[in-house]
């Protein structure tokens, strides 16, 4: 089954464009990395597939169910961390986890005390008193204590430290283990390049590309450095593109034979050279031009 | 009731400090009644200097102020009707707004509830808590009764219709409160557009008083469906008025669940 399907999901604010014709579907037990700088429409998706915002046009669904009719049973399912945690000021940790346990049949007491142990959080202090951090930490708590089929992380890693980045991460691996499908967005490219089996990159409201991780990184998309025995004005390989010339350097990168690629190179006085696999960020570029 | 229980919780320690107040005021109120009483003519001469609008707008010119309940009517009992509809206009918007205005409406509606689930233990919780406040201020009130009412009897019945009657007000003024909140998205718009419409209901309620002229107005004023004046002279509350209470309590529910369902939370 699907964890998550989108089909032609559309968004207006008014006049102003959320986002535009989205179509997307996650398997279960898979890790989906959504990709996209600020207003790209990463949250706007994510929210519509909460019920949270009223699709313009279109349908999503989740576990199989439709999530603008069946959002009750949907939530049952899911856990949702938001990017900007708010909670209630006034309720301590202890009592806002289990007021969010409260919402669901089960006992999640034994959850709760395994999850705030991994993440350091002192039950019993107030919500208020937090750093944003430990807010952070709270709400990826709150959002896994029930066991959830589906977790929906909207930039889950903001605010926290490299430690708990690695926790938060160990801690997502173990639950993927158990079949949970993870969608997460994100603008931090190299912890997406890390986990993720797949990602989408959004801009504009409009998907632009949806691939495999695996896919992306060997899509014969290279990152060349050049060191040149002397000054070059430019290059003549085709295939080559993103081209920065600083003096007897050169960088670029390259899609296309990697053939081509040598002989290209070889025509050239070259003294030293570096090709790697392209970072993320690198492809990120690619798609997005100027970021 | 998950949600009911935490609104019933966030609330209380307002409900208890506006519930506390007022019934203190009424009853301090009530203390001075035993000298009203010996000073009626002072005070009656007083009321015939006073120009005849100001004295019809109050209600003062149809009721005898030496009996305990005219005496309540008239004095306590409108300020329990406007501190109360403002205590339970800002108590339902803030119920509702402050998920709102803090943006904790995006982690509740995670959860598996619907938005009607929600809207209902919300305005449950309101419910409660202003008709613990009209019973707690009614049990205060009917304490200085016994208290000060003197050699005099009262009917009781009239005073049961008084305490209705203010939290009839109420419950129309909290659900327009919770209706504000499903219309605007902040905290400081509701608050200010809540104590406005109850401050001008409350003059509109004085100016129908004031003069025949202006008599229709009461249709307007939540505050005229239910007008001492008129409960303790007709020992009755008003029918047409209390359709148009039931009504307008029914309307102003039925938008609020639907305004809210068609928003989109942002």
């Amino acid at each position: 089954m699907q964890a998550v399907e989108i089909i032609g999901l559309t968004k207006y604010y008014g006049k102003a464009r959320g986002i535009e014709d989205i179509n997307l579907s996650v398997e279960e037990g898979e890790i989906f990395g959504f990709i996209g700088p600020n207003g790209a429409g990463k949250s706007t998706t994510i929210r519509l597939l909460l019920d949270l915002i009223h699709p313009t046009k279109g349908s999503a669904f989740i576990l199989g169910r439709n999530c603008f009719t069946e959002t009750q049973e949907i939530k049952k399912h899911i856990g949702y961390l938001p990017s900007e945690i708010n909670y209630y000021d006034d309720m301590s940790v202890k009592e806002l986890l289990n007021f969010s346990a409260n919402f669901y049949d089960l006992d999640c007491s034994q959850e709760i005390n395994r999850l705030c142990s991994i993440f350091e959080v002192d039950k019993s202090k107030r919500i208020y008193s937090l750093s944003l951090g430990n807010r952070k930490k709270v709400g990826i708590i709150q959002a896994l204590i029930h066991k959830p089929r589906l977790l929906i992380m909207d930039e889950p890693t903001s605010g926290l430290d490299p430690l708990m980045i690695k926790r938060f991460f160990d801690v997502l691996s173990e639950v993927n283990r158990t079949k949970c499908t993870i969608f997460f967005s994100s603008h931090v490219l190299s912890e997406v390049q890390r986990f993720c089996h797949r990602v989408g990159f959004i801009k504009e409201g409009k998907i632009m590309k949806l691939d495999s991780m695996e896919n992306l990184r060997n899509q014969t998309l290279r990152k060349v450095k050049l060191e040149l025995n002397s000054i070059r004005e430019n290059i003549n390989i085709s295939g080559a593109r993103d081209i920065k010339i600083e003096g007897k350097a050169i960088e670029f990168i390259y899609t296309g034979d990697s053939k081509r690629l040598i002989t290209g190179i070889g025509q050239m006085d070259i003294r030293d050279i570096w090709i790697e696999e392209p970072s993320l960020d690198d492809i990120f570029l690619h798609y997005y031009g100027e970021v | 009731m998950n949600i009911y229980k935490k609104e019933i919780k966030r609330n209380l320690k307002s409900t208890l400090i506006w519930t506390g107040s007022m019934s203190l005021l009424n009853f301090l109120q009530m203390t001075a009644y035993p000298s009203i009483v010996t000073q009626t003519k002072a005070l009656e001469q007083l009321l015939s200097k006073m120009p005849k609008e100001l004295v019809a707008a109050f209600g003062m010119d149809k009721l005898n102020m030496t009996e305990i309940l005219n005496y309540y009517g008239t004095k306590s009992y409108a300020l329990l009707l406007l501190l109360g509809g403002i205590f339970s206009i800002i108590l339902f918007s803030s119920i509702f707004i402050k998920e709102k205005d803090e943006k904790t409406i995006e982690f509740l509606l995670s959860k598996p509830i619907t938005r009607n689930q929600m809207i209902t233990e919300k305005i449950a919780a309101g419910l409660t808590l202003i008709f613990l406040f009209n019973v707690f201020v009614s049990i205060i009130t009917y304490i200085s009764f016994e208290t000060y009412k003197g050699s005099e009897d009262y009917d009781m019945h009239v005073f049961i219709l008084l305490c209705i009657g203010s939290f009839l007000l109420d419950l129309i003024f909290g659900v327009f409160g919770a209706f504000l909140s499903a219309f605007f998205s902040r905290g400081k718009t509701v608050t200010s557009l809540a104590i406005g419409i109850t401050l001008i209901s409350y003059f509109i309620g004085i100016l129908s008083g004031s003069s025949d002229k202006f008599n229709r107005l009461k249709y307007f004023s939540p505050f005229k469906f239910v007008d001492s004046v008129d409960i303790i002279l007709n020992k009755r509350l008003d029918n047409t008025l209390m359709i148009i209470t039931t009504l307008t309590v029914i309307t102003v529910i039925t938008l609020t669940y639907v305004i809210y369902n068609k928003r989109d939370i942002v």
